[in-house]
């Protein structure tokens, strides 16, 4: 993802923490922990549905779009305003969410 | 052989108009009545009753106010059979002043009688008056039967009265009657309503049979606590024990699989009910699209929709609500029009679900467009739900000033929502000094809601004012404010998943780490 040109969105994560450790607690939002899931669970090319109980951050926003082109997926998700279909990169909400 | 008899006095006519009733065929009986009167019978008391009960089955309030003026000009209205058909025509017909007036001036009233009365205040929606009278009822010494206590649960639950519902259910404990399916049920009922899904349980559980009534009540308990999940296992063991869902409860099925975005076993469910009787059942239909809608499938909302027989406004709302919520603006509004085409009126919530896909959509001018034709072309007046979605549009585009100005211009006071829609437009255009004024109306209206705080730090992050972002988090953990942890769910073969923040407590937590590591 990394490769890609993917930059993590730092700036939301509210601890007093090193940049490192602010990736970390990143990667640990319950939306990437479900997206992995779904990857290790299902056939490749399934698309993956996924719903949260808060807006969707900007940071798992940005990374699913790259995961879904990285990996070739369609991954829908329904947080708590609206639907998100992810595909090859782009969102339907075109960011404006 | 009653038209053959060549002479018929008020018996034969009262046999049948009786009969007729018994039958449930109330306009035939009525019209009886109507070829009795003009051949100059005079008819008895025994009647009036069959012309009354035939009134309530017709909810014919215009005949027996006519049968109850005749009646009082024969002296017939102290009779108590005639006073109990009267006071339970009035209540059947819905009109309950009437009922009260009749009901006062019997001298003997009966359980059923008493019975009839507190099923018409819980009918219209006045559960307080009929718990008042099941009280006088108790004073006057009239001992309450199965049908009363029903009708005395479904008035707790409708005014969630626990304490009273508790009391209920000792009497009901004593006198025998938990026994009987209809009152657990009620029971079931009215635990659920009043917030105590325990006691609704422990209620199902001592249960000596459950029909699908009692299954049915239970998943909505579970429902109205946002327990989505526990209502579908619920549905999965009702099956199992062989018990047949209704429509009732596939609506609550479809609602449960809408609240957790289970695709596949809405799917299953769409299966089922399409070999059962319920596959034209409208009020299943638009649970259908509604749950379609909800868990991402647009297409399938879609074609559910277009097999409907018919729409009723509910319908379209359903479609209309997907699209907004799939951001398909442009869809919502044509589907608008084509609602209007078919001659179906919107209500409300149609402009709710008009206006937010609108928002989601960015189509700003459209948005205010429909905003100023839901009063001028409608006749709908604004609620505040609508100027929520209006700052939202306006705000989200970058308009905060107009929708500052929306707010401050509203014809009632403004919650902590439509502020807080107006603060999260700030966080999204990064604005500082409208984000902190915004956030401290937020924050008086709502000091115990986390989403204020969040926002406003949020606000002061994006500005790189970290020391003010802290501040605000300070204030927030002082106050004790809990941020809602954040969750997610996935429904992978057919199984939903949870996961939340930092979740360490998954068996195949290592692998998912993993698989974020090579990502």
């Amino acid at each position: 993802m990394h490769d890609a040109g993917y930059v993590p969105v730092t700036e939301f994560v509210l601890h007093d923490v090193e940049e490192e450790s602010k990736v970390f607690h990143l990667c640990h939002h319950s939306e990437k922990l479900a997206i992995a899931f779904g990857l290790i669970n299902t056939d490749p090319g399934t698309p993956l549905r996924i719903m949260k109980n808060l807006r969707v951050c900007e940071d798992c926003h940005t990374s699913t779009k790259f995961i879904s082109k990285l990996v070739g997926r369609t991954i829908m998700v329904r947080d708590a305003n609206r639907f998100h279909h992810f595909q090859d990169g782009v969102c339907s909400c075109m960011d404006y969410w | 052989m009653f038209l053959k008899m060549p002479s018929r006095d008020v018996v034969t006519w009262t046999a049948m108009i009786l009969g007729h009733v018994k039958c449930g065929q109330g306009q035939k009986a009525l019209d009886l009545f109507r070829q009795m009167r003009e051949q100059g019978v005079e008819p008895d008391s025994v009647t009036f009753v069959g012309v009354l009960n035939a009134c309530a089955s017709e909810v014919a309030l215009q005949d027996g106010r006519s049968a109850h003026e005749q009646i009082i000009e024969r002296g017939l209205d102290s009779d108590i059979f005639v006073g109990s058909s009267l006071v339970d025509m009035y209540v059947k017909c819905g009109s309950m002043e009437d009922a009260q007036r009749v009901f006062n001036k019997i001298p003997s009233r009966d359980v059923v009688t008493w019975t009839a009365m507190i099923f018409g205040f819980v009918k219209c929606q006045q559960g307080q008056k009929a718990l008042e009278l099941f009280q006088q009822m108790q004073h006057e010494g009239v001992q309450p039967n199965s049908v009363t206590f029903v009708g005395v649960l479904n008035a707790c639950a409708s005014v969630v009265a626990l304490e009273e519902g508790r009391c209920a259910h000792e009497q009901i404990i004593q006198s025998g009657w938990d026994l009987d399916v209809r009152v657990g049920n009620s029971l079931v009922d009215m635990y659920a309503k009043c917030g105590s899904i325990e006691d609704a349980w422990r209620v199902f559980n001592k249960m000596p049979s459950r029909d699908v009534v009692t299954w049915t009540t239970m998943m909505l308990g579970h429902l109205k606590c946002g327990q989505g999940q526990e209502a579908l296992e619920l549905f999965r063991q009702m099956q199992k024990e062989g018990v047949q869902p209704n429509s009732v409860t596939f609506v609550g099925v479809l609602n449960a699989c809408a609240s957790v975005a289970a695709l596949e076993e809405g799917r299953c469910a769409h299966e089922q009910i399409l070999q059962s009787e319920w596959h034209s059942n409208i009020f299943v239909g638009n649970s259908l699209v509604d749950m379609y809608g909800k868990c991402g499938s647009m297409e399938d909302a879609q074609r559910v929709f277009n097999n409907m027989p018919l729409h009723d406004v509910v319908s379209w709302n359903a479609i209309l609500g997907g699209c907004a919520m799939h951001g398909h603006g442009k869809e919502a509004l044509r589907h608008f029009e084509l609602m209007c085409e078919e001659g179906v009126k919107p209500n409300d919530i149609t402009f709710v679900c008009l206006l937010s896909a609108c928002g989601h959509a960015g189509l700003v001018d459209e948005g205010l467009r429909c905003f100023t034709s839901m009063s001028t072309v409608y006749k709908i007046s604004a609620k505040l739900e609508h100027y929520t979605c209006m700052v939202d549009l306006l705000g989200r585009s970058g308009r905060l000033q107009e929708a500052e100005n929306m707010i401050q211009a509203l014809p009632f006071r403004p919650d902590g929502a439509l502020w807080m829609a107006l603060l999260g437009a700030c966080r999204i255009h990064a604005n500082v000094e409208m984000g902190e004024r915004i956030a401290k109306r937020v924050l008086e209206l709502e000091p115990e809601n986390a989403l204020g705080y969040v926002l406003l730090s949020n606000i002061y992050a994006t500005a790189g004012k970290r020391d003010l972002c802290k501040n605000v988090e300070r204030q927030r953990k002082e106050r004790g404010v809990k941020k809602q942890l954040g969750r997610t769910w996935i429904e992978v073969n057919n199984e939903v998943h949870t996961f939340v923040v930092d979740d360490q407590a998954h068996p195949q937590i290592s692998q998912i780490h993993a698989q974020l590591k090579r990502l």
